[in-house]
């Protein structure tokens, strides 16, 4: 055989190979997407007609925001596919409530789907079922829990606290009250981080550590619009001697602080500032929340009593048990995981919770504050939608006890357009 | 036919300079890409030639065409010292890399079978490397790890290959090659992010000898890759940071305690070869398909996708030589074209796509019974390529056509054939660019960090020059040569989009035994 004749046999297969292969997938593009939002299956009706859905990027610091029409539908036309939380939204009023369940009681009603892909390829359909809880008349105003850097460039984690405000009319008396930070992993922190065990059940949460505020039912009165503070250490963290000159905030003036006391002294407690009951504890010196994003629940025990339910975390024979806590208990609720892909390692249920936010980095002196709804007769009314990435903006520095303006905090702004050379 | 075929002469030369050190690289870069580093820096077809350039089947990668080859046992030995330093770099590469090597390689007879093997071992440490925690940011996927830190690398480099060839049975021989690569490198400052990376190619060949003068060969290649990367961990000081770099611009970002990623690669191969000789003539062809594909992955307890990417490429090769009795010539000529495609799993789409061109044409003369103790040698070389680059998502896209030519000439003095000579060479080449479109309608924070740079590398026109000094011996049958190169590429232009750009010397010092 001459080498022409193999020549015409063997170049015309590989050049059928290389076009053969092809390119391989197709270009990024637009994609409508629907979004169906439904009521409860016991309301009497099924079309959330009026409902808030926000299509929000896990990867891009943006979100698109539609009202459901009477069918409880919204179309968002161009979305780039990617990682993105759906979630949904609806308050109802007192009238309303009773209008669709029977019950006259203002609930807030929430739905989600965290980091849902959205991939071209024709039209995306979503549909979200609303899950209710009451709205919280005592809120968490303000969590500071990424922590700060000292001067010569270390961490620094005792100036975390919480801000809880009295969102009602009423004076609300905090007697008993319960906090707690949620087990699980803030997101893929580690190679090896899993999101929660627990996260199959959902009619409860499963708290690391519980403290409680002292009293017998009258003695902690909360005046409308104003707030108390819960530091992990209430002192004054830029000047005292165990503090950091760097920290954002002075805590010498909070109501209460997780005082856990110890063998060892490791944690000092702040003689001015009232300590809160330890309840349950599986940390170690300080009751220290995930500078990643903790998750947080403000709750009350029925009047009956509250009994641990002690549960071991499965697969992790070694570590102490968590206690279970019904989500009917929950009043308020807080989720910060470690950053917007991160929706997989939720902790709290939609009912709860149907967002989460995220700070840029840790140690960065970022704060999350509730927003604020509206201002009637000079008292803040703070949004609540029972979806921490709504209703909570990224502050780059905390403020307790205030609202003032400080700068937002961004993690990715864009820039203008550069062209040419 | 003697002097198409003794000894290694200038042509050894080259490989002990370069081509030891570029097939080392190669067997864990998969080869020159035109879409790899090898683009910007220095002309396509630059001084001296990175292999042997004798038009047989050899020369076209096929193991088989061993077979034909007339020398019995060969053998080289050589140490290197080698730095390249300077500003004009691409914004992923170090800012200057120091590097030792060893390598030796070898060929028997064994009845008649033939063998050949090689070993490398390199130290290298490289400064101030930024944005780019993987072995190599530029070895075709779009998906690099990275943190904004940067720092110096320590590198620990292994290269093995071995070559068997049948001898001829009815006019037909077949042969196989194993190459294998594993590097290893950690950066040396927090939170010192380290790699692993491991390359195992099988290039199975056959030939047929149609003809006494003529022959034509099949090989292919099947190869493996993998990479695992780790950062943070215990010691680290702080939680890092970590930039998920998804394309021109495309990223996301997190900080964290400890991470691991995993690169893993499958690339095939398949050439179609010919070579041809005569008395005074040889001349070898080839065409080359090759299809790579490697996939990322984030994590373990919940390992996430973290992209894939597509990169097809084929090349067409001709090289042809004439001999006459006081010197020769040598034609040589390459086309290649490539495309590669990056999917997101983010978008479920291809986000990243790069297509890039390279043409080059070599011409080559000696004066002398034979390469190997030519008393001249010259070469003059031209070539073209094109690259584009386009993030559909950060709507960026840069195109970049740039001819360039050059040089080189190396000379003997003394006279070839004598026991002691010095080598005494110089090159020069142009890089022009004759075309650029720049374009980012969505600029993210890294755009002007990592994309325009690297656009600016490219569109930067360049002036290249080398020149060379060696002294060679002969004893007891082997030639000792001790060489010395410098070279510098340097920016060929005032304005001011190229400011940041300066120069690139390239040093290297070899001592050969072969």
């Amino acid at each position: 055989m001459s080498c022409w004749r193999i020549a015409r046999c063997v170049v015309p297969l590989v050049l059928a190979a290389v076009a053969g292969c092809g390119d391989g997938g197709t270009e990024v593009r637009t994609v409508p997407v629907s979004v169906r939002v439904s009521y409860p299956g016991s309301y009497a009706q099924s079309a959330a007609a009026g409902a808030r859905i926000v299509l929000s990027s896990t990867e891009r610091s943006s979100a698109d925001t539609l009202v459901a029409d009477a069918q409880g539908t919204a179309r968002f036309g161009r979305v780039i596919p990617g990682s993105y939380t759906i979630s949904a939204s609806r308050s109802l009023t007192a009238d309303e409530a009773f209008t669709l369940t029977g019950q006259r009681t203002a609930v807030a009603l929430a739905a989600a789907l965290p980091a849902r892909t959205i991939q071209q390829g024709g039209d995306t359909a979503v549909a979200l079922t609303l899950q209710g809880s009451r709205l919280g008349d005592l809120v968490i105003k303000e969590i500071y829990f990424t922590g700060s850097r000292t001067p010569t460039g270390d961490t620094y984690f005792s100036d975390q606290f919480i801000e809880l405000y009295n969102n009602a009319t009423d004076t609300l008396y905090l007697d008993s009250l319960y906090i707690a930070d949620v087990f699980g992993n803030s997101g893929q922190i580690n190679p090896t981080s899993l999101p929660t065990p627990f996260n199959t059940d959902a009619n409860a949460v499963y708290a690391s550590s519980i403290w409680q505020i002292a009293g017998t039912g009258r003695q902690r009165p909360l005046a409308p619009g104003r707030s108390i503070i819960i530091a992990q250490d209430g002192i004054n963290h830029r000047t005292d001697p165990l503090g950091n000159p760097n920290s954002p905030v002075d805590l010498s003036s909070a109501d209460f602080e997780s005082f856990n006391q110890r063998d060892d002294n490791r944690d000092v407690d702040a003689p001015n500032v009232p300590n809160l009951t330890r309840v349950w504890f599986t940390g170690g010196f300080d009751w220290l929340w995930t500078v990643f994003g903790p998750g947080l629940i403000v709750f009350r025990a029925p009047s009956t009593g509250f009994v641990l339910d002690t549960v071991r975390v499965p697969g992790s024979p070694t570590l102490q048990p968590r206690v279970r806590i019904p989500n009917v208990w929950v009043i308020d609720a807080f989720e910060g995981l470690q950053n917007g892909g991160s929706g997989s390692y939720k902790r709290l249920t939609a009912a709860l919770d149907a967002g989460f936010v995220f700070a840029t980095g840790t140690y960065t002196s970022e704060s999350f504050r509730r927003r604020t709804a509206a201002t009637i007769g000079g008292r803040r009314v703070l949004q609540d939608r029972n979806n921490s990435g709504e209703d909570f903006e990224r502050l780059s520095r905390p403020t307790p006890r205030t609202f003032d303006e400080v700068p937002r905090s961004n993690l990715l702004p864009w820039r203008a357009a550069a062209r040419r050379p | 036919m003697a002097p198409l075929t003794r000894g290694r002469g200038l042509a050894l030369l080259m490989v002990a300079l370069a081509g030891a050190r570029a097939s080392a690289q190669q067997s864990a870069s998969h080869g020159t890409s035109p879409l790899g580093r090898a683009c910007c820096l220095a002309p396509t077809a630059t001084w001296p030639p990175s292999r042997d350039t004798l038009p047989t089947l050899e020369r076209e990668g096929n193991p088989a065409g061993l077979t034909t080859r007339d020398s019995g046992a060969t053998r080289l030995l050589e140490v290197a010292l080698h730095r390249t330093a300077g500003t004009l770099q691409r914004p992923q590469e170090a800012r200057a890399q120091q590097e030792g090597a060893l390598h030796a390689e070898g060929g028997r007879l064994l009845g008649g079978w033939r063998t050949a093997g090689l070993v490398r071992y390199a130290r290298r440490h490289d400064r101030d490397v930024r944005w780019n925690n993987s072995s190599d940011a530029y070895l075709g996927t779009p998906y690099v790890w990275a943190d904004s830190i940067g720092g110096d690398w320590l590198r620990d480099l292994v290269s093995l290959g071995a070559t068997i060839a049948t001898p001829s049975w009815r006019r037909m021989s077949a042969g196989v090659r194993l190459e294998y690569g594993v590097g290893q490198g950690a950066r040396r400052n927090g939170p010192r992010p380290l790699f692993r990376r491991r390359v195992l190619d099988l290039v199975p060949g056959v030939r047929w000898q149609l003809t006494p003068r003529q022959q034509i060969g099949l090989h292919g290649r099947v190869g493996w890759e993998s990479e695992e990367s780790e950062i943070g961990g215990a010691g680290s000081p702080d939680d890092p940071v970590i930039f998920r770099l998804r394309g021109l611009g495309t990223f996301d970002r997190t900080q964290l305690i400890s991470a691991e990623r995993a690169l893993l690669g499958r690339r095939h191969e398949g050439t179609v070869s010919h070579a041809w000789r005569s008395t005074q003539w040889a001349t070898s062809a080839s065409a080359t398909a090759r299809l790579v594909r490697d996939s990322v992955r984030d994590g373990i307890g919940r390992p996430t996708p973290g992209g894939s990417s597509r990169r097809l490429r084929g090349d067409g090769q001709f090289a042809v030589r004439r001999v006459v009795p006081r010197g020769g010539a040598q034609l040589d000529a390459r086309v290649t074209r490539e495309s590669a495609r990056g999917s997101d799993p983010s978008f479920g789409a291809v986000n990243v796509i790069d297509q890039a061109t390279s043409m080059a044409v070599r011409w080559q003369r000696w004066r002398g019974a034979a390469p190997d103790d030519a008393t001249r040698w010259w070469q003059v070389h031209a070539g073209a390529s094109t690259l584009s680059r386009r993030d559909v998502v950060a709507e960026t896209a840069w195109r970049v056509a740039a001819p360039e030519a050059g040089a080189a000439v190396l000379s003997r003095l003394g006279g070839g054939g004598t026991l002691r000579g010095w080598l005494v060479g110089a090159s020069m080449g142009r890089r022009f660019v004759t075309d650029t479109n720049w374009r980012a309608d969505r600029p993210t924070r890294l755009t002007p960090v990592l994309v325009r740079p690297d656009f600016a590398v490219h569109a930067t026109p360049q002036w290249h020059g080398g020149v060379r000094l060696g002294y060679e011996w002969r004893s007891a049958g082997l030639r000792t040569r001790v060489l010395a190169e410098v070279a510098r590429t340097t920016r060929a232009t005032d304005a001011p989009a190229f400011a940041t750009l300066g120069s690139r010397t390239v040093m290297q010092v070899t001592y050969s035994v072969f």
